[in-house]
């Protein structure tokens, strides 16, 4: 008993250790933000990279899920319901859910182990005490830029992403199964509402952040080598799965009851 | 002038420094020698203000580094190049972006004026025709040398060398050696160099100091400290620290 209970009391330390680390990063990177103007080609950089070279991916993967999801809400609804309510399904589906969530878990992959090993590789290879030792701040030099681009540009990848998967839902739709594309797009407009946009975008807002955030913290807390650069690089994509998920949960529940 | 007035410096329940004593006069080359893990690096860190001690000041230029305000703790340290061990070039840019990193985020020198000075600052470390190259296209005696063009292109008043010639083969480190003892002529700067290479210390040094189980066991110069016939530095002397 005595095993268990120092067993969770030692992960419950360490969680408000990282939390409280976290906030630091947080906090830092906010107050590096009246520097905007210095770091102006990092984040420029930043905002391309996360960006523009997560289009590519993002909408790849888009396009099937959107024939996916297209494929198995015409099966679940068969016979009950009309078929243009498909449409209706779809860009809902995609804008509240699939799109942010689904590719923000995506781009933990892509984009925040990115950023946990090359902050990392940095970390070890003394390059980050290069830049403190030259009076550059690596919160405003490296977590800033990449926080920025994270909450400014998942909210633009996101809205391709809908769009292809719509795209995508509506080759399936009229191809595969039978509904045509006056039907398809009468069930998007019947559905239609500026407040699932929103959502849509402020979750994306909010996955960028987490991480973009636990990607820098992580590479910024590196230690012991290419060992801890791929453990850092491991930390970021298990720990922003899983708060992008618990997040999905608290975000929906209290978009959709008080927006 | 860089002071260390009894400085103590733990890590968990290890001790590096243990009241640390250090002058550093201006103009001066001073190297601090000692075996792997007596603190010589800690001490260096501790100037930048990368570190802060337990106890005890570290002063630069009359100035108390653990007390200075972020803000001047970023101009005490453009005043500072350091030649880092693995010489920390950032290997997502060009040997041209690394030593015009400093001038590019502290200065407003054109691009003109930048491409001017990188390209005296690689003369002055006898490199040419490296501009373009990535990090990772370089020898490690290149790397260090692109590394001391970087420190210097701010044109500090004190250069810090963390291990100047480790990782490198007998020639080369004797080429950095020289290097650095020539800049040291040229630039009239204060230099500190952190090694374990007693030949690189008594050859380029004005003073030695001798580290022992994180104090200063000895400080003179090279010929004095080799004369010396305490048991340590003997000992030091012939590796057997």
């Amino acid at each position: 008993m005595k095993k268990i209970i120092l067993f969770y009391g030692r992960i419950g330390a360490n969680f408000f250790v990282h939390f409280y680390r976290v906030s630091y990063y947080l906090g830092a990177a906010f107050g590096q933000l009246r520097h905007l103007h210095f770091y102006r080609r990092q984040i420029i950089e930043q905002m391309y990279r996360v960006g523009i070279g997560s289009l590519p991916l993002v909408m790849g993967l888009s396009l099937f899920t959107g024939l996916a999801t297209t494929i198995q809400t015409a099966y679940q609804i068969a016979a009950y319901v009309p078929r243009y309510i498909v449409g209706s399904i779809v860009f809902q589906s995609q804008m509240l859910e699939l799109g942010p969530t689904l590719m923000a878990l995506v781009l933990a992959g892509r984009v925040g182990a990115g950023i946990a090993s090359e902050i990392g590789t940095m970390k070890v290879s003394e390059q980050v005490d290069a830049l403190t030792s030259m009076g550059v701040d690596p919160v405003g030099y490296l977590v800033m830029p990449r926080l920025v681009a994270g909450v400014t540009m998942f909210p633009l990848v996101i809205i391709f992403a809908v769009l292809v998967a719509v795209v995508g839902g509506h080759y399936a739709a009229t191809t595969m199964m039978g509904v045509s594309t006056a039907d398809f797009v009468r069930g998007m407009k019947e559905v239609f509402r500026f407040k699932d946009v929103w959502v849509g975008l402020i979750k994306a807002t909010i996955y960028g952040g987490i991480i973009t955030l636990l990607g820098s913290y992580l590479g910024m807390e590196t230690e012991q080598g290419a060992k801890g650069v791929g453990r850092a690089a491991t930390a970021t994509v298990v720990s922003s799965s899983s708060f992008i998920l618990i997040m999905d949960y608290i975000l929906t529940r209290t978009l959709l009851k008080f927006y | 002038m860089i002071e260390f007035k009894d400085v103590y410096k733990s890590f968990d329940d290890k001790h590096v420094l243990r009241g640390i004593n250090l002058t550093v006069n201006d103009g001066e080359l001073i190297s601090i020698l000692g075996p792997s893990g007596c603190g010589k690096s800690v001490t260096l860190k501790h100037i930048i203000g990368i570190l802060q001690p337990d106890r005890g000041e570290v002063w630069v230029d009359g100035r108390l580094v653990p007390k200075l305000s972020r803000h001047e703790l970023q101009e005490l340290r453009k005043n500072i190049g350091v030649l880092f061990q693995s010489a920390a070039l950032f290997d997502s840019m060009s040997v041209k972006e690394n030593v015009a990193f400093m001038l590019r985020m502290h200065t407003k020198m054109t691009e003109a004026e930048i491409a001017d000075r990188v390209a005296e600052c690689l003369q002055q470390v006898e490199l040419r025709g490296v501009e373009e190259l990535e990090p990772d296209e370089l020898s490690g005696g290149m790397r260090k040398r692109v590394g001391l063009a970087r420190a210097i292109a701010m044109k500090p008043n004190y250069i810090l060398y963390d291990e100047p010639t480790t990782g490198l083969d007998p020639k080369t480190a004797i080429i950095i050696g020289d290097l650095v003892a020539r800049l040291q002529r040229q630039l009239r700067i204060t230099s500190i160099v952190v090694t374990h290479d007693v030949k690189l210390a008594t050859d380029i040094s004005d003073r030695i100091a001798l580290f022992h189980e994180g104090k200063v066991a000895a400080v003179d110069a090279p010929k004095e400290i080799s004369k010396g016939d305490g048991e340590l530095i003997r000992k030091f002397m012939e590796g057997q620290l």
